[in-house]
């Protein structure tokens, strides 16, 4: 396994806000319209957002998504870390904008390889 | 299900307006579907096509009814709501058209890109509908 769910866990600027399985993250995706996540996202991919709540983890549930970052220090809704938890899916916060927590984790992601 | 005569019946309800339960149907389809060890593709699209037809009954109509008849080699769903329907199907099918309020655009929802997805994932997809009465979504999934 190249980089996991725990790695980003251990990078600095991300704080594991729920804890899921080790798994693998092999890509980053960003986007805020559920229609193109759930249509889009790649396999096995960390899905950077400025949402949330709890369709979400609906969302990432359907596809299997290992890990939600919430970027932007937006506020998280107690249904989601409830859903999350239930659903065994990662919840990180971060206070970089999408573009930095996204390119701090494709820089995590190739280093790794 | 080794024997193509087998066939299995399922059904979920979608309750109305209920955004903190909305894709509940789908996730348990899902569920099951990867619990019957069908391919990871046949999933994939089948949780796709019932999300966004999920979606529509709570957002657009007054939520519903999904039932899924799985065989081994298909999967034939149909999503059926006593909601508001649709005048113009043609246009409802057009990709970016959406009368989705800006409540629920502000959550994610309401890209127009969700009966589009259908048709796209689905192998085959019927929708009709009637003012004042309903809509009914069919569509089928083949596996493999
Ligand atoms: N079950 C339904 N009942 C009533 N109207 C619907 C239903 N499903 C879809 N529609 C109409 O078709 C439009 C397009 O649907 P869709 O492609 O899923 O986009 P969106 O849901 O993002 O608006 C909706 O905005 C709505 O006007
Ligand atoms: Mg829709």
């Amino acid at each position: 396994m190249a980089f996991t769910t725990h790695d980003l866990a251990a990078l600095p600027e991300f704080n594991a806000l729920v804890r899921g399985e080790k798994a693998p993250l092999e890509g980053v995706f960003c986007c805020d319209l559920l229609s193109l996540v759930i249509s889009r996202a790649q396999d096995n991919c960390v899905w950077i957002t400025v949402m949330g709540h709890v369709n979400t983890v609906a969302v990432a549930t359907l596809r299997d998504l290992p890990a939600i970052v919430v970027a932007e220090d937006m506020p998280v809704d107690t249904e989601m870390v409830e859903a999350a938890r239930r659903e065994g899916i990662w919840i990180y916060t971060t206070a970089l904008p999408v573009f930095k927590a996204a390119l701090a984790i494709h820089e995590a992601i190739s280093h790794a390889l | 299900m080794a024997h193509s005569e087998q066939s299995m019946k399922v059904s979920y309800t979608v309750l109305p307006d209920d955004f903190m339960r909305a894709g509940e149907a789908s996730g348990a389809l899902k569920k099951l579907l990867k619990e019957l060890g069908f391919p990871s593709d046949t999933v994939r699209r089948c949780a796709i096509a019932t999300y966004e037809g999920e979606m529509n009954m709570v957002i657009h109509a007054q939520g519903g009814v999904v039932e899924a008849i799985i065989t081994p080699d298909t999967i034939e769903l149909e999503l059926r709501d006593t909601g508001p329907g649709i005048s113009d199907i043609e246009l409802a099918m057009t990709e970016g058209y959406s009368t989705a309020s800006d409540a629920v655009r502000d959550i994610g929802f309401g890209a127009g890109m969700g009966l589009p997805n259908i048709q796209k994932y689905s192998d085959r997809m019927s929708l009709t509908s009637e003012v004042g009465v309903g809509t009914t979504l069919r569509m089928t999934i083949r596996s493999g």
